[in-house]
């Protein structure tokens, strides 16, 4: 399909899209990336009839480190974060996943903040975000707030920005030295969608012994999840093959997959236990510097 | 000869004489002629650049734009429709029901089954109710939101084993049995006696789409005169032209219908054109105005052909050493709302006999029965995709041996050494092979490049993890050409002109298969003239003689003997006029490359185009026109014994795959494909057949199913609906090998359909031999492989 008609605007600095925002309010939508926005105003499940193109403003496209923080620019394109030699080393979690994202061409166009306001359940940024502590800066008329991910993501496809509020930057703390990730997935075929996909990261203290684990699933619910009593069997615990097991059999309870013509519920949640297991043993073989 | 023109990357190509199996690659001998080398497509530059105009790309100027109002039940009873809030609208031109067909109000490429616009009742959710054509493809939508139709639901039918019970509500008035057939050999009794192992297994398939790249459209243009000009991508123009004649009520010469660049067709493009077709031309009749039709993506999924899906039980009884002795199928075939390209046009055409026909497999077998049942349902109709119901049967055939095999404990390969089809072996339907028969020639050489004995012997864990395994998987194949009907004749004209340029006019449509360069190196070839003096004309049915539908594999071989027939007709007058003017008895002439000259003194010589001019001063004919028709064909309808195809082409495809133990996911890792294609009048193109045909079979193994879900489908575009991308396709190794068909231009026989046959039960094999368990019901996607894999592991304890 042909998505219906609409006005276009382009905003060169953050303050032109959101006065654009404040003349249009709730008929405007920002466009970045373009790529899950207009596939689906094409499907016309989006009919916005305002599109404020912010490609324009290059103040919002960065990487960089601050201290023990990354700061990233909502406009930096996912391909840039993938290939970023900083990311790499300092958050390859990060790397990892969006590199699992669609296509090359897609992760082109597509960038870090589009995929973060468009918090789709079954995508690899909102999920790997939810295990790393990061800030959402928003910039709004009355100024800018920053928010946790648990403020941002409010459900499906809902976060807690306002209507005339724009995400300008993301703050992501450096992972520590000996800190073991992974990010595993299944597809149905290569650069689709996640059946399911797992996040793990497991902060080390000396010895050997787990300081705090996360597991974010995603996939197995209407949003991603922390599997949080698997997480507490792997806390302050040197972590071994059993305990591996029984997190991923935990984190299995902890999902609420359901059926539809890709995989059946059954099939999610069994997969739920494996690629936590999988993705727990990744994570630990890295913090041991495996 | 351009240089330019040749594609000389390495293909392998082994002529039977010549198949040393130490030395696979042969480089194609560069000489003087056009046939048998890999010259680059007519098409290519201008796809590849994008400067080819597809029908989306036409002008709209002055067309009015169509749209169909599809049912919203799978089978119901139309109580009432109401257009005039429609037709109210400001912009639209017309809102046609059925009471507006000006002459038959059905289609169809063999039965006219299917409404133009239902009137009293919807067989399925693709059902048109009633058409619209207005100013803007905008105002059309709008239109078909404003149209109120009352329906009365009637019980649907999905299930073909349903739809034959007695009380099963009747989808036709004839009933909801389309076509019975059966094919009887030898003694059932006798043969499953002599068996030392009987298996029987049911394998299950769903409906495919095509999901061709460019989306169906078409342009109906009322010309002055009365005549009703049709456009558009389209692989069977003139299917096509006698279907609007009889919608239209008009005598065939009131119909023109031209092919337009067709952006993949895959036997999806035989039907699709003529529903779109029929109901542009009744919305162009009506407004007296150009009208396109254009589908979106899902409208496509909706409305067009499918793949029929297939429920096949099998059989089968075997010999400790593996000799086959008896071969029992049953067939349940669903047909869909529509008649399409399923039911029989005797003795041997239609999807439906040709699924029963190929169901044992290239095999011998002594003792053979087959019930095929071909049903009507409330779901989207099947049609012709690729293979015409043998993609089907060859999951089934293929994975029972490889059972089979396991069973006996023989080797797969030994299996089908022992069976499979030599020169002289006879089919089911009692057939005897009497040519070209290059099945060994493909097993052997496949199995040395694809190494097999050694990968044999080492399948199993691939890492330290111990959770992924990897297994190989055989696939034999065999395919007609030509379509098994008494209408199956190809006609072509050849037009010399007095520069020693060529226009050549055939019926035979391109879709990305390469027609439009490997006719005209038949002709090139033929002539003695190179190929760029070759132009092709855009088959059109005002122009060009019938040729019949652009399918079954036929194309090459039935239009290329035309063509060679039509030249012929040319070069006579041609040589005889050189014979005059070079004094120089006829049968001494040789014409080649673009000159005429005396084989024994080849000082003595003229340029072709001198000979043309003068032809062309005195009169002597320089238009030839050539008719071919195959062999006729033959089965008899009780017994299902004949001769129903007369050459086939046979292959072995050979797969390595990884499987996940703990997922269930499958990657496809390696693969070589060897084909008997008689002869490869362009080995890069049979290359690209191949490959394409692999990735086509590889999707139908593993991800391809339309779902449906109480009549309605639930993946209607392209995000849901999977097909492979170049990430899932491995590399691909072909080999062809020539062994010479006597009835083929050059030896040639069909390739088109072929490939993707073998591909899918080679990885469903594979798989099998990974991880222990068998999917019978298709695809393979993770899911139904990981429970396979369990089912294995609880049968181990």
């Amino acid at each position: 399909m042909k998505p219906s008609a609409f006005e276009y605007f382009t905003a060169s600095t953050v303050a032109e899209a959101i006065s654009l925002l404040e003349r249009y309010e709730d008929e405007a939508k920002i466009i970045a990336g373009g790529q899950s926005l207009v596939p689906m105003m094409n499907f016309r499940v989006a009919q916005p009839e305002v599109l404020i193109d912010i490609n324009g403003i290059k103040e919002l496209d960065y990487i960089r480190q601050e201290d023990d923080e990354i700061v990233i620019g909502a406009l930096t394109r996912e391909r840039d974060l993938e290939l970023s030699p900083l990311v790499q080393e300092k958050c390859p979690i990060l790397a990892e996943a969006i590199s699992l994202i669609g296509h090359a061409s897609i992760r082109t166009r597509g960038t870090i903040g589009g995929s973060l306001v468009h918090a789709d359940p079954a995508a690899e940024i909102p999920l790997t975000i939810y295990g790393l502590d990061a800030k959402m800066k928003v910039v709004g008329p009355s100024g800018e707030r920053t928010l946790e991910p648990e403020e941002f993501f409010l459900s499906y496809l809902t976060t807690s920005l306002e209507p005339l509020e724009i995400l300008v930057e993301v703050r992501i703390p450096v992972l520590p030295q000996k800190t073991g990730w992974s990010f595993v997935e299944l597809t149905r075929r290569r650069g689709d969608f996640y059946i399911v996909a797992v996040a793990s990261i497991l902060f080390m203290e000396k010895g050997g012994v787990c300081k705090e684990a996360r597991i974010c699933l995603g996939g197995v619910g209407p949003t991603s999840i922390r599997a949080e009593e698997a997480e507490e069997i792997l806390a302050g615990q040197v972590i071994t093959d059993e305990l591996i097991e029984k997190a991923g059999q935990k984190a299995a309870e902890a999902a609420d997959p359901e059926s539809d013509y890709h995989a059946s519920a059954e099939y999610r949640r069994d997969m739920t236990r494996v690629f936590v297991q999988r993705g727990l043993a990744e994570a630990r073989n890295r913090a041991k510097g495996g | 000869m351009s240089k330019e023109s040749d594609d000389r990357r390495e293909v392998k190509v082994l002529t039977r004489e010549k198949l040393d199996l130490r030395q696979l690659v042969k480089a194609p001998e560069v000489g003087p002629s056009v046939v048998g080398r890999s010259i680059v497509r007519t098409d290519a530059m201008l796809k590849v650049t994008g400067r080819l105009d597809f029908g989306a790309d036409y002008l709209q100027d002055g067309f009015l734009h169509g749209k169909i109002l599809r049912s919203s039940h799978p089978h119901a009873l139309i109580k009432s429709i109401n257009t005039k809030k429609a037709k109210e609208l400001p912009g639209v031109a017309a809102v046609l029901t059925a009471e507006s067909v000006p002459g038959r109000n059905g289609f169809g490429a063999i039965i006219p089954d299917q409404p133009v616009i239902c009137g009293d009742k919807v067989r399925f959710v693709g059902d048109a109710v009633a058409l619209v054509a207005a100013e803007t493809e905008k105002i059309a939508h709008q239109a078909l939101e404003l149209i109120e139709v009352e329906y009365d639901p009637l019980p649907p039918v999905f299930d073909p084993r349903e739809a034959l019970k007695e009380d099963a509500p009747k989808i036709h008035e004839k009933g909801n049995l389309l076509s019975y057939n059966k094919l009887r050999k030898g003694d059932m009794e006798k043969g499953f006696a002599q068996a030392d192992v009987i298996l029987e297994r049911t394998y299950q398939v769903p409906f495919l789409d095509h999901a061709y790249l460019e989306p169906d459209i078409c342009m109906a243009i009322p010309k002055a005169d009365g005549t009703m000009l049709v456009e558009g991508p389209m692989q069977a123009p003139f299917t096509v032209r006698r279907n609007v004649n009889a919608v239209l009520g008009v005598p065939i010469n009131k119909v023109r219908v031209r092919q337009i660049p067709m952006g993949g067709g895959f036997g999806g493009k035989e039907d699709s054109p003529i529903d779109l077709g029929c109901r542009a031309a009744v919305l162009a009749y009506h407004t007296r105005r150009p009208v396109r039709i254009a589908l979106e993506r899902e409208e496509i999924t909706l409305q067009t052909s499918k793949r029929h899906p297939m429920i096949m039980q099998i059989k089968i009884g075997a010999k400790k050493d593996g000799t086959l002795v008896a071969f029992e199928g049953v067939i349940y075939d669903e047909q869909g709302a529509y008649a399409s390209m399923g039911p029989v046009i005797p003795p041997a055409g239609g999807s439906h006999i040709h699924a029963m026909v190929m169901m044992p497999g290239p095999y011998e077998i002594p003792n053979v029965k087959v019930d095929a049942y071909l049903c009507y349902t409330n779901h989207p109709y099947g049609g012709a995709m690729r293979g015409f119901g043998a993609p089907q049967v060859h999951v089934a055939h293929e994975q029972i041996m490889d059972e089979l095999a396991e069973a006996l404990n023989i080797n797969p390969i030994d299996i089908r050494r022992k069976n499979g089809f030599r020169e002289d072996s006879a089919t089911a339907t009692g057939q005897v092979l009497e040519q070209s028969v290059g099945l060994h020639d493909t097993l052997e050489v496949c199995t040395r490049a694809f190494d097999w004995d050694r990968r044999y012997q080492e399948t199993g864990y691939v890492d330290e993890g111990k959770t992924k395994r990897r297994g190989i998987g055989i696939g034999l194949g065999w395919y007609r050409t030509s379509i098994g009907t008494n209408n199956d004749a190809c006609g072509a004209n050849v037009y010399v002109h007095e520069d020693g340029s060529v226009l050549l006019y055939t019926g035979i449509t391109e879709m990305g298969q390469g027609s439009f360069t490997v006719l005209p190196q038949i002709c090139a070839e033929e002539l003695g003239v190179r190929m760029e003096d070759v132009r092709l004309v855009q088959p059109d049915t005002d122009v060009v003689p019938e040729s019949g539908p652009t399918v079954g594999s036929r194309s090459t071989t039935l239009m290329g003997n035309a063509i060679i027939l039509a030249a012929r007709q040319v070069k006579e007058s041609i040589l005889e006029m050189a014979s005059e003017m070079l004094m120089v008895p006829m049968d001494r002439l040789e014409s080649r490359d673009r000159r005429i000259y005396d084989r024994d003194n080849s000082g003595k010589s003229l340029e072709f185009r001198e000979v043309a001019a003068r032809c062309m001063a005195k009169g002597k004919r320089l238009i030839g026109q050539g008719w071919w028709a195959p062999p006729p064909p033959t089965l008899d309808p009780e017994t299902g014994q004949g001769n129903p195809y007369f050459v086939y082409t046979y292959s072995t495809h050979m797969a390595e795959v990884v499987v996940d133990m703990e997922t269930g996911e499958v990657e496809v890792t390696d693969y070589v494909a060897a084909f008997d294609v008689g002869k490869a009048i362009n080995p890069k193109a049979v290359e690209g057949q191949i490959e394409g045909g692999v990735a086509m079979g590889l999707g139908y193994a593993l991800m391809e199913e339309v779902a449906l879900e109480g009549g309605y489908i639930q993946n209607l575009n392209l995000k849901n609906y999977l097909i492979p991308t170049s990430l899932d396709v491995p590399d691909i190794e072909p080999i062809i090998v020539e062994v010479e068909n006597r009835f083929g231009p050059y030896g040639a026989k069909g390739i088109g359909e072929m490939p993707n046959l073998p591909a899918t039960p080679a990885i469903l094999n594979a798989i099998a031999n990974a991880c222990g368990g068998r999917v019978r019901t298709l695809p393979a996607d993770p899911e139904r492989v990981f429970w396979a894999i369990k089912e294995a592991e609880r049968a181990v304890r």
